[in-house]
Protein backbone atom coordinates (compact mmCIF):
# COMPACT_ATOMS: atom_id res chain seq x y z
CA UNK A 1 0.00 0.00 0.00
CA UNK A 2 1.03 3.38 -0.29
CA UNK A 3 1.42 5.30 2.64
CA UNK A 4 1.68 9.07 3.04
CA UNK A 5 4.36 10.08 5.90
CA UNK A 6 5.43 12.58 7.80
CA UNK A 7 7.53 11.45 10.22
CA UNK A 8 9.04 14.71 11.54
CA UNK A 9 7.18 16.58 13.64
CA UNK A 10 7.62 18.95 16.98
CA UNK A 11 5.03 18.74 19.51
CA UNK A 12 4.53 21.72 22.21
CA UNK A 13 7.28 19.76 24.34
CA UNK A 14 9.93 21.23 21.73
CA UNK A 15 10.77 24.75 23.00
CA UNK A 16 10.62 26.23 19.67
CA UNK A 17 7.22 24.75 18.35
CA UNK A 18 4.18 26.56 19.06
CA UNK A 19 1.87 25.48 22.13
CA UNK A 20 -0.90 24.33 20.15
CA UNK A 21 0.89 21.66 18.39
CA UNK A 22 -1.03 19.45 20.89
CA UNK A 23 -0.87 15.43 20.26
CA UNK A 24 -4.82 15.85 19.48
CA UNK A 25 -4.24 18.96 17.60
CA UNK A 26 -0.86 17.33 15.50
CA UNK A 27 -3.10 13.87 15.07
CA UNK A 28 -6.33 15.69 13.88
CA UNK A 29 -4.39 17.73 11.65
CA UNK A 30 -2.36 15.22 9.97
CA UNK A 31 -6.25 13.24 9.29
CA UNK A 32 -7.50 16.36 7.85
CA UNK A 33 -4.28 16.04 5.66
CA UNK A 34 -5.11 12.36 4.64
CA UNK A 35 -1.81 11.50 6.50
CA UNK A 36 -1.37 7.47 6.89
CA UNK A 37 1.77 7.50 9.07
CA UNK A 38 3.36 10.43 11.11
CA UNK A 39 5.91 10.49 14.13
CA UNK A 40 6.17 12.98 17.40
CA UNK A 41 10.19 13.91 17.08
CA UNK A 42 10.64 16.05 19.53
CA UNK A 43 14.42 17.47 20.36
CA UNK A 44 15.81 15.03 22.69
CA UNK A 45 12.71 13.46 24.17
CA UNK A 46 10.03 11.22 23.43
CA UNK A 47 8.08 12.11 26.34
CA UNK A 48 5.08 13.22 23.95
CA UNK A 49 4.84 10.01 22.01
CA UNK A 50 2.39 8.13 24.70
CA UNK A 51 0.10 10.17 24.44
CA UNK A 52 -0.11 10.88 20.69
CA UNK A 53 -0.07 7.09 19.88
CA UNK A 54 -3.06 6.47 22.44
CA UNK A 55 -5.51 9.13 20.66
CA UNK A 56 -4.67 7.65 17.24
CA UNK A 57 -5.33 4.16 18.82
CA UNK A 58 -8.44 4.23 17.03
CA UNK A 59 -8.45 6.47 14.19
CA UNK A 60 -7.06 6.28 10.81
CA UNK A 61 -3.43 7.02 11.03
CA UNK A 62 -0.12 5.13 12.67
CA UNK A 63 1.70 7.13 14.59
CA UNK A 64 5.36 6.30 15.65
CA UNK A 65 7.14 7.07 18.82
CA UNK A 66 10.38 9.22 17.37
CA UNK A 67 12.96 11.75 18.69
CA UNK A 68 15.24 13.56 17.11
CA UNK A 69 18.36 13.86 18.87
CA UNK A 70 21.51 16.28 18.84
CA UNK A 71 24.79 14.66 19.19
CA UNK A 72 27.43 15.43 20.24
CA UNK A 73 28.42 16.86 17.14
CA UNK A 74 25.78 19.03 17.28
CA UNK A 75 24.45 16.75 14.07
CA UNK A 76 20.45 16.42 14.64
CA UNK A 77 19.47 12.90 13.66
CA UNK A 78 15.95 11.57 13.77
CA UNK A 79 15.31 8.00 15.28
CA UNK A 80 11.86 6.38 15.11
CA UNK A 81 10.77 2.84 17.44
CA UNK A 82 8.38 0.00 17.48
CA UNK A 83 7.00 0.47 20.50
CA UNK A 84 6.74 3.16 23.52
CA UNK A 85 8.85 1.06 25.80
CA UNK A 86 11.88 0.45 23.66
CA UNK A 87 10.98 4.30 22.99
CA UNK A 88 10.70 4.94 26.59
CA UNK A 89 14.02 3.13 28.16
CA UNK A 90 16.24 4.70 25.07
CA UNK A 91 14.38 8.31 26.27
CA UNK A 92 15.91 7.67 29.80
CA UNK A 93 19.45 6.21 28.49
CA UNK A 94 19.52 9.89 26.79
CA UNK A 95 18.55 11.91 29.66
CA UNK A 96 21.17 10.92 31.42
CA UNK A 97 23.51 12.28 28.66
CA UNK A 98 21.87 15.51 28.05
CA UNK A 99 23.81 18.76 28.81
CA UNK A 100 21.95 20.04 31.74
CA UNK A 101 20.80 24.02 31.32
CA UNK A 102 18.07 25.26 32.57
CA UNK A 103 15.12 26.63 30.26
CA UNK A 104 14.48 30.00 29.70
CA UNK A 105 10.93 29.86 28.66
CA UNK A 106 10.63 33.25 27.91
CA UNK A 107 13.71 33.00 25.40
CA UNK A 108 13.47 29.79 24.00
CA UNK A 109 9.31 28.68 24.32
CA UNK A 110 7.54 26.28 26.94
CA UNK A 111 8.82 22.83 26.92
CA UNK A 112 5.10 20.97 27.94
CA UNK A 113 4.52 17.04 28.48
CA UNK A 114 0.53 17.27 27.96
CA UNK A 115 -2.35 14.30 28.81
CA UNK A 116 -4.84 12.85 26.07
CA UNK A 117 -6.96 16.26 26.86
CA UNK A 118 -4.21 18.33 26.15
CA UNK A 119 -3.88 19.09 29.72
CA UNK A 120 -0.08 20.10 30.57
CA UNK A 121 0.96 17.56 32.99
CA UNK A 122 4.80 18.84 32.56
CA UNK A 123 6.88 21.15 32.23
CA UNK A 124 9.97 20.03 31.56
CA UNK A 125 12.76 22.67 33.52
CA UNK A 126 15.99 21.52 31.38
CA UNK A 127 16.74 22.98 28.05
CA UNK A 128 16.01 20.33 25.42
CA UNK A 129 17.66 22.10 22.72
CA UNK A 130 21.19 20.99 22.96
CA UNK A 131 23.51 18.48 22.44
CA UNK A 132 23.31 14.76 24.54
CA UNK A 133 26.67 13.75 25.43
CA UNK A 134 26.60 11.03 22.21
CA UNK A 135 28.73 10.86 19.05
CA UNK A 136 26.76 9.66 15.88
CA UNK A 137 28.46 6.36 16.32
CA UNK A 138 26.75 5.70 19.81
CA UNK A 139 23.66 6.73 18.69
CA UNK A 140 23.33 3.92 15.48
CA UNK A 141 24.37 1.58 18.08
CA UNK A 142 21.98 2.07 20.43
CA UNK A 143 19.21 2.56 18.44
CA UNK A 144 19.85 -0.74 16.69
CA UNK A 145 20.07 -1.77 20.35
CA UNK A 146 16.49 -1.38 20.45
CA UNK A 147 15.21 -2.68 16.89
CA UNK A 148 14.86 1.14 15.88
CA UNK A 149 15.85 2.62 13.24
CA UNK A 150 17.90 6.35 12.50
CA UNK A 151 18.41 8.65 9.64
CA UNK A 152 20.09 11.79 9.19
CA UNK A 153 17.62 14.73 9.79
CA UNK A 154 17.82 17.83 7.11
CA UNK A 155 21.04 17.08 5.89
CA UNK A 156 21.16 20.37 3.35
CA UNK A 157 20.28 22.81 6.18
CA UNK A 158 23.20 24.95 7.07
CA UNK A 159 22.63 24.36 10.92
CA UNK A 160 22.53 21.18 12.75
CA UNK A 161 22.78 19.23 9.72
CA UNK A 162 25.80 15.92 9.12
CA UNK A 163 27.02 17.91 5.67
CA UNK A 164 27.23 20.88 7.32
CA UNK A 165 29.02 19.91 10.44
CA UNK A 166 31.11 16.85 9.34
CA UNK A 167 31.54 17.95 5.77
CA UNK A 168 29.84 14.79 3.94
CA UNK A 169 27.97 11.88 5.26
CA UNK A 170 30.44 9.07 6.37
CA UNK A 171 29.72 5.99 4.31
CA UNK A 172 30.67 3.91 7.61
CA UNK A 173 27.24 4.64 8.77
CA UNK A 174 25.70 2.78 6.13
CA UNK A 175 22.59 5.13 5.60
CA UNK A 176 20.00 4.35 3.35
CA UNK A 177 17.51 6.54 3.86
CA UNK A 178 18.19 10.43 4.60
CA UNK A 179 16.02 13.33 5.15
CA UNK A 180 15.88 16.24 2.61
CA UNK A 181 14.13 19.04 4.28
CA UNK A 182 11.41 21.29 2.40
CA UNK A 183 13.50 24.33 1.87
CA UNK A 184 15.17 26.09 -0.65
CA UNK A 185 18.27 24.61 0.49
CA UNK A 186 16.77 21.21 -1.06
CA UNK A 187 17.26 22.00 -4.95
CA UNK A 188 21.19 21.09 -4.82
CA UNK A 189 20.57 17.70 -2.97
CA UNK A 190 17.12 16.78 -5.60
CA UNK A 191 19.07 17.44 -8.64
CA UNK A 192 22.06 15.62 -7.97
CA UNK A 193 21.75 11.86 -9.47
CA UNK A 194 24.82 10.50 -7.41
CA UNK A 195 23.41 11.51 -4.46
CA UNK A 196 19.94 10.29 -5.30
CA UNK A 197 21.51 6.91 -6.31
CA UNK A 198 23.02 6.57 -3.25
CA UNK A 199 20.16 7.33 -1.07
CA UNK A 200 16.15 6.88 -0.56
CA UNK A 201 14.99 10.44 0.42
CA UNK A 202 12.76 11.22 2.99
CA UNK A 203 10.52 14.58 2.89
CA UNK A 204 9.17 15.28 6.18
CA UNK A 205 7.43 18.67 7.40
CA UNK A 206 9.77 18.98 10.52
CA UNK A 207 7.04 21.08 11.88
CA UNK A 208 7.13 23.47 14.42
CA UNK A 209 3.38 24.69 13.91
CA UNK A 210 0.37 22.96 12.38
CA UNK A 211 0.08 24.46 9.13
CA UNK A 212 3.53 22.95 8.43
CA UNK A 213 2.85 19.31 8.56
CA UNK A 214 2.76 17.72 5.56
CA UNK A 215 0.52 17.26 3.11
CA UNK A 216 -0.17 14.08 1.17
CA UNK A 217 2.77 14.32 -1.34
CA UNK A 218 5.36 12.15 -0.01
CA UNK A 219 4.62 8.73 0.09
CA UNK A 220 6.49 4.87 0.35
CA UNK A 221 5.08 1.70 -0.57
CA UNK A 222 4.39 -0.53 2.56
CA UNK A 223 3.44 -3.91 3.04
CA UNK A 224 1.19 -3.25 5.73
CA UNK A 225 0.31 -0.15 7.69
CA UNK A 226 2.15 -1.21 11.24
CA UNK A 227 5.33 0.21 12.61
CA UNK A 228 7.29 -3.04 12.06
CA UNK A 229 6.36 -2.34 8.34
CA UNK A 230 7.47 0.87 8.29
CA UNK A 231 10.93 1.21 10.06
CA UNK A 232 11.82 -2.73 8.18
CA UNK A 233 11.57 -0.44 5.05
CA UNK A 234 13.69 2.01 6.12
CA UNK A 235 16.22 -0.21 8.00
CA UNK A 236 16.17 -2.31 4.51
CA UNK A 237 19.92 -2.62 3.06
CA UNK A 238 21.03 -0.26 5.39
CA UNK A 239 20.74 -3.29 8.33
CA UNK A 240 23.34 -5.48 9.61
CA UNK A 241 26.51 -4.54 6.86
CA UNK A 242 28.35 -5.59 10.03
CA UNK A 243 28.15 -8.67 12.28
CA UNK A 244 28.04 -6.88 15.48
CA UNK A 245 24.99 -5.32 14.71
CA UNK A 246 23.68 -8.85 14.57
CA UNK A 247 25.10 -9.46 18.37
CA UNK A 248 23.73 -6.60 19.24
CA UNK A 249 19.96 -7.59 17.95
CA UNK A 250 20.92 -10.99 19.76
CA UNK A 251 21.97 -9.58 22.74
CA UNK A 252 18.38 -7.41 22.90
CA UNK A 253 16.17 -9.84 22.16
CA UNK A 254 17.70 -11.67 25.76
CA UNK A 255 17.35 -8.32 27.28
CA UNK A 256 14.15 -8.26 26.58
CA UNK A 257 13.83 -12.27 27.21
CA UNK A 258 14.75 -11.29 30.80
CA UNK A 259 18.18 -12.64 31.18
CA UNK A 260 20.42 -12.13 34.10
CA UNK A 261 23.43 -13.90 32.30
CA UNK A 262 24.69 -13.58 28.63
CA UNK A 263 27.52 -14.90 27.31
CA UNK A 264 29.04 -13.82 24.13
CA UNK A 265 32.16 -15.90 22.56
CA UNK A 266 33.87 -14.80 19.21
CA UNK A 267 36.42 -17.63 18.10
CA UNK A 268 38.81 -16.33 14.98
CA UNK A 269 40.79 -19.61 14.00
CA UNK A 270 42.63 -18.82 10.55
CA UNK A 271 43.73 -22.57 10.24
CA UNK A 272 40.54 -23.31 10.16
CA UNK A 273 38.99 -20.20 7.86
CA UNK A 274 36.75 -20.14 10.20
CA UNK A 275 34.76 -16.94 12.44
CA UNK A 276 32.33 -18.28 15.04
CA UNK A 277 29.81 -16.42 17.05
CA UNK A 278 27.94 -17.69 20.42
CA UNK A 279 25.42 -16.20 22.20
CA UNK A 280 23.97 -17.78 24.89
CA UNK A 281 21.85 -16.32 27.98
CA UNK A 282 19.26 -17.53 31.21
CA UNK A 283 16.07 -15.41 29.75
CA UNK A 284 13.03 -17.20 29.82
CA UNK A 285 13.83 -19.35 26.87
CA UNK A 286 11.14 -20.43 24.03
CA UNK A 287 9.30 -23.45 23.23
CA UNK A 288 10.17 -25.84 19.95
CA UNK A 289 7.55 -23.87 18.22
CA UNK A 290 8.33 -20.41 18.32
CA UNK A 291 11.95 -21.41 17.78
CA UNK A 292 11.15 -22.68 14.43
CA UNK A 293 8.95 -19.44 13.48
CA UNK A 294 11.55 -16.94 15.06
CA UNK A 295 14.34 -18.61 12.49
CA UNK A 296 11.32 -18.49 9.42
CA UNK A 297 11.42 -15.01 7.69
CA UNK A 298 7.54 -15.19 7.44
CA UNK A 299 7.16 -14.99 10.98
CA UNK A 300 8.10 -11.43 11.11
CA UNK A 301 4.79 -10.55 8.75
CA UNK A 302 2.58 -11.68 11.67
CA UNK A 303 1.10 -8.92 14.15
CA UNK A 304 2.24 -10.67 17.53
CA UNK A 305 5.35 -10.54 16.33
CA UNK A 306 8.51 -11.27 19.22
CA UNK A 307 11.87 -10.94 17.92
CA UNK A 308 12.07 -9.32 14.32
CA UNK A 309 13.89 -9.41 11.63
CA UNK A 310 17.14 -9.91 13.40
CA UNK A 311 17.39 -13.78 13.53
CA UNK A 312 16.35 -14.64 9.67
CA UNK A 313 18.91 -12.32 8.42
CA UNK A 314 21.59 -13.39 10.87
CA UNK A 315 21.10 -16.72 9.78
CA UNK A 316 21.27 -15.85 5.96
CA UNK A 317 24.01 -14.05 6.29
CA UNK A 318 26.07 -16.81 7.86
CA UNK A 319 24.89 -19.42 5.33
CA UNK A 320 25.50 -17.15 2.36
CA UNK A 321 29.33 -17.38 3.89
CA UNK A 322 29.44 -21.07 2.97
CA UNK A 323 28.89 -21.54 7.31
CA UNK A 324 25.86 -22.81 9.71
CA UNK A 325 23.53 -21.33 12.11
CA UNK A 326 21.64 -22.89 14.77
CA UNK A 327 19.90 -22.17 17.86
CA UNK A 328 18.52 -24.42 20.33
CA UNK A 329 16.14 -22.91 23.32
CA UNK A 330 14.29 -24.20 26.34
CA UNK A 331 12.04 -22.38 28.05
CA UNK A 332 12.56 -21.68 31.73
CA UNK A 333 16.25 -22.10 30.98
CA UNK A 334 17.79 -20.33 28.34
CA UNK A 335 18.24 -19.79 24.66
CA UNK A 336 21.36 -20.22 22.78
CA UNK A 337 22.68 -19.13 19.06
CA UNK A 338 25.76 -20.02 16.99
CA UNK A 339 26.86 -18.59 13.86
CA UNK A 340 29.37 -19.82 12.07
CA UNK A 341 31.12 -18.22 8.88
CA UNK A 342 33.79 -19.01 6.69
CA UNK A 343 36.52 -16.31 7.86
CA UNK A 344 37.65 -15.65 4.33
CA UNK A 345 34.36 -15.48 2.29
CA UNK A 346 34.18 -13.12 -0.20
CA UNK A 347 30.31 -12.03 1.31
CA UNK A 348 31.40 -11.94 4.82
CA UNK A 349 30.64 -8.55 6.41
CA UNK A 350 33.25 -7.31 8.72
CA UNK A 351 32.80 -8.34 12.43
CA UNK A 352 32.72 -3.98 12.83
CA UNK A 353 33.79 -2.71 16.08
CA UNK A 354 33.43 -5.15 19.13
CA UNK A 355 34.24 -2.52 21.58
CA UNK A 356 31.32 -0.24 21.29
CA UNK A 357 28.87 -2.87 20.50
CA UNK A 358 29.47 -4.33 24.06
CA UNK A 359 29.56 -0.84 25.65
CA UNK A 360 26.26 -0.58 24.10
CA UNK A 361 24.87 -3.71 25.73
CA UNK A 362 26.72 -2.67 29.45
CA UNK A 363 24.67 0.62 28.54
CA UNK A 364 21.55 -0.80 27.90
CA UNK A 365 21.01 -3.19 30.39
CA UNK A 366 23.25 -2.29 33.70
CA UNK A 367 21.94 -5.51 35.70
CA UNK A 368 23.14 -7.98 33.38
CA UNK A 369 26.33 -10.12 33.97
CA UNK A 370 28.13 -9.40 30.84
CA UNK A 371 30.76 -12.17 29.80
CA UNK A 372 32.51 -11.68 26.48
CA UNK A 373 35.33 -13.51 25.49
CA UNK A 374 37.13 -13.17 22.19
CA UNK A 375 39.79 -15.45 20.36
CA UNK A 376 42.26 -15.14 17.68
CA UNK A 377 44.14 -18.47 16.99
CA UNK A 378 44.32 -19.10 20.76
CA UNK A 379 44.75 -15.80 22.07
CA UNK A 380 41.75 -14.67 24.37
CA UNK A 381 40.10 -11.94 25.50
CA UNK A 382 38.09 -11.64 28.49
CA UNK A 383 35.56 -9.37 30.04
CA UNK A 384 33.09 -10.12 32.85
CA UNK A 385 31.13 -7.61 33.66
CA UNK A 386 30.78 -9.53 37.34
CA UNK A 387 34.29 -9.09 38.31
CA UNK A 388 34.24 -5.22 37.49
CA UNK A 389 30.80 -4.54 38.75
CA UNK A 390 32.39 -5.90 42.62
CA UNK A 391 35.57 -3.84 41.88
CA UNK A 392 33.52 -0.40 41.10
CA UNK A 393 31.45 -1.34 44.68
CA UNK A 394 29.00 1.90 44.78
CA UNK A 395 30.16 3.29 41.38
CA UNK A 396 27.89 2.58 38.70
CA UNK A 397 29.50 0.57 35.49
CA UNK A 398 27.38 2.62 33.41
CA UNK A 399 28.58 5.86 34.61
CA UNK A 400 30.51 7.61 31.97
CA UNK A 401 34.09 7.88 33.15
CA UNK A 402 33.57 3.73 33.66
CA UNK A 403 32.36 3.41 29.82
CA UNK A 404 34.99 5.57 28.46
CA UNK A 405 37.21 3.14 30.43
CA UNK A 406 35.76 -0.19 29.79
CA UNK A 407 35.59 1.10 25.61
CA UNK A 408 39.59 1.66 25.85
CA UNK A 409 39.82 -1.41 27.70
CA UNK A 410 38.19 -3.62 24.87
CA UNK A 411 40.05 -1.61 22.11
CA UNK A 412 43.32 -2.28 23.64
CA UNK A 413 42.23 -5.88 24.75
CA UNK A 414 41.48 -6.60 21.74
CA UNK A 415 44.34 -5.07 19.52
CA UNK A 416 46.54 -7.17 22.11
CA UNK A 417 45.11 -10.24 20.60
CA UNK A 418 45.23 -9.30 17.63
CA UNK A 419 49.08 -8.40 16.92
CA UNK A 420 50.02 -11.06 19.46
CA UNK A 421 48.45 -13.70 16.24
CA UNK B 1 57.32 28.22 12.86
CA UNK B 2 57.51 24.50 12.60
CA UNK B 3 55.01 21.94 14.28
CA UNK B 4 57.50 20.59 16.36
CA UNK B 5 58.39 24.27 17.81
CA UNK B 6 54.88 23.74 20.06
CA UNK B 7 55.46 20.21 21.25
CA UNK B 8 59.46 21.43 22.20
CA UNK B 9 58.63 24.86 23.38
CA UNK B 10 55.33 25.49 24.03
CA UNK B 11 53.93 22.25 26.15
CA UNK B 12 51.64 21.28 23.17
CA UNK B 13 51.29 16.89 23.80
CA UNK B 14 51.82 15.40 20.20
CA UNK B 15 49.18 12.35 19.97
CA UNK B 16 49.92 10.75 16.55
CA UNK B 17 52.72 9.32 15.79
CA UNK B 18 53.99 11.55 12.82
CA UNK B 19 56.16 13.99 11.17
CA UNK B 20 56.37 16.90 12.63
CA UNK B 21 58.93 18.79 10.57
CA UNK B 22 56.40 20.67 9.11
CA UNK B 23 56.05 24.71 8.47
CA UNK B 24 53.02 26.21 9.86
CA UNK B 25 51.88 28.99 7.50
CA UNK B 26 49.22 30.13 9.22
CA UNK B 27 45.86 29.90 11.26
CA UNK B 28 42.01 28.62 10.84
CA UNK B 29 39.63 28.31 13.33
CA UNK B 30 36.05 26.66 12.95
CA UNK B 31 34.02 23.65 13.90
CA UNK B 32 31.63 23.06 11.18
CA UNK B 33 33.45 20.77 8.43
CA UNK B 34 32.18 22.20 5.45
CA UNK B 35 32.89 25.29 5.92
CA UNK B 36 36.26 24.23 6.87
CA UNK B 37 36.56 22.69 3.52
CA UNK B 38 35.79 25.45 1.13
CA UNK B 39 37.65 28.40 3.35
CA UNK B 40 40.60 26.19 5.03
CA UNK B 41 43.97 26.91 3.65
CA UNK B 42 47.11 24.93 2.79
CA UNK B 43 49.33 24.41 5.49
CA UNK B 44 47.65 26.31 8.08
CA UNK B 45 47.20 24.69 11.58
CA UNK B 46 43.42 24.12 12.37
CA UNK B 47 42.20 24.99 16.16
CA UNK B 48 38.78 22.86 16.12
CA UNK B 49 36.83 21.45 18.86
CA UNK B 50 35.17 18.60 16.43
CA UNK B 51 36.86 15.53 16.95
CA UNK B 52 34.71 13.23 14.64
CA UNK B 53 36.67 10.93 12.16
CA UNK B 54 35.78 13.45 9.21
CA UNK B 55 38.34 15.78 10.74
CA UNK B 56 41.16 14.26 9.13
CA UNK B 57 39.29 13.51 5.82
CA UNK B 58 39.21 17.40 6.03
CA UNK B 59 42.49 17.96 6.86
CA UNK B 60 44.08 15.67 4.28
CA UNK B 61 42.03 17.13 1.65
CA UNK B 62 43.58 21.15 2.77
CA UNK B 63 46.82 19.87 3.74
CA UNK B 64 47.26 22.05 7.01
CA UNK B 65 49.89 21.08 8.85
CA UNK B 66 48.40 19.93 12.24
CA UNK B 67 45.10 20.06 13.78
CA UNK B 68 45.32 21.33 17.61
CA UNK B 69 42.46 20.47 20.34
CA UNK B 70 42.75 23.33 22.35
CA UNK B 71 41.89 22.84 26.56
CA UNK B 72 38.96 20.45 27.48
CA UNK B 73 38.26 18.57 24.22
CA UNK B 74 38.84 14.67 24.28
CA UNK B 75 39.28 12.65 21.18
CA UNK B 76 38.72 8.97 20.26
CA UNK B 77 41.58 6.70 19.84
CA UNK B 78 40.44 5.22 16.98
CA UNK B 79 40.82 8.70 15.19
CA UNK B 80 44.05 9.07 16.80
CA UNK B 81 45.17 5.80 15.23
CA UNK B 82 43.81 6.68 11.75
CA UNK B 83 45.39 9.90 12.16
CA UNK B 84 49.38 8.23 12.26
CA UNK B 85 47.89 6.08 9.44
CA UNK B 86 47.49 8.97 7.12
CA UNK B 87 50.22 10.73 8.42
CA UNK B 88 47.90 14.00 10.01
CA UNK B 89 49.57 15.83 13.10
CA UNK B 90 46.96 15.73 15.76
CA UNK B 91 48.18 18.27 18.84
CA UNK B 92 46.50 18.65 22.63
CA UNK B 93 46.80 22.24 23.86
CA UNK B 94 46.06 23.01 27.55
CA UNK B 95 45.37 26.27 26.49
CA UNK B 96 42.47 28.05 25.31
CA UNK B 97 42.03 28.85 21.54
CA UNK B 98 42.64 33.06 22.47
CA UNK B 99 45.89 31.95 24.49
CA UNK B 100 46.87 30.52 21.03
CA UNK B 101 46.43 33.13 18.96
CA UNK B 102 48.18 35.32 20.92
CA UNK B 103 50.97 32.72 21.05
CA UNK B 104 50.77 32.35 17.35
CA UNK B 105 51.33 36.02 16.61
CA UNK B 106 54.51 36.29 19.10
CA UNK B 107 56.14 33.40 16.50
CA UNK B 108 55.21 35.90 13.57
CA UNK B 109 52.32 34.27 12.34
CA UNK B 110 49.58 36.07 11.39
Amino acid sequence: MKAFYDVHIHSCLSPCSENDMTPNNIVNMSLLKELDVIAITDHNTLKNCEVAMAIAKDQDILVIPGIEVQTIEEVHMVCLFRTIDDAMAVDKILQEKLIKIKNKPEKFGQQFVVNAKDEVVESIDNLLIVSVQITINELIALVNLYNGVVFPAHIDREYASIITNLGFIPDEYNFRYIEISKNKTAKKYLSDNEFKNKYFILRNSDAHNLGMINEPLYSLELEALTIDCFIDKLKKGSYMKELSLHILDIARNSIVAGADYIRIAIIEDSKKDELIIKIKDDGKGMDPETVKHVVDPFYTTRTTRKVGLGVPMFKANAEACDGSFNISSELGIGTELVAKFKHSHIDRVPLGNMADTIITIINGADNIDLLYTHEIDGEKFILNTKDIRKRLGDVSITNVDVLIWLKSYISEGLEEIQNAV
Amino acid sequence: MKVKKLIDLYDFELLTDTDTDIEIKGIYSCDLLSWVMANGEEGNAWITVQTHQNILAVASLIEFSCIILPVGVTIDQSVIEKATEEGINILKSNKKPYDIYELFIKEGIR
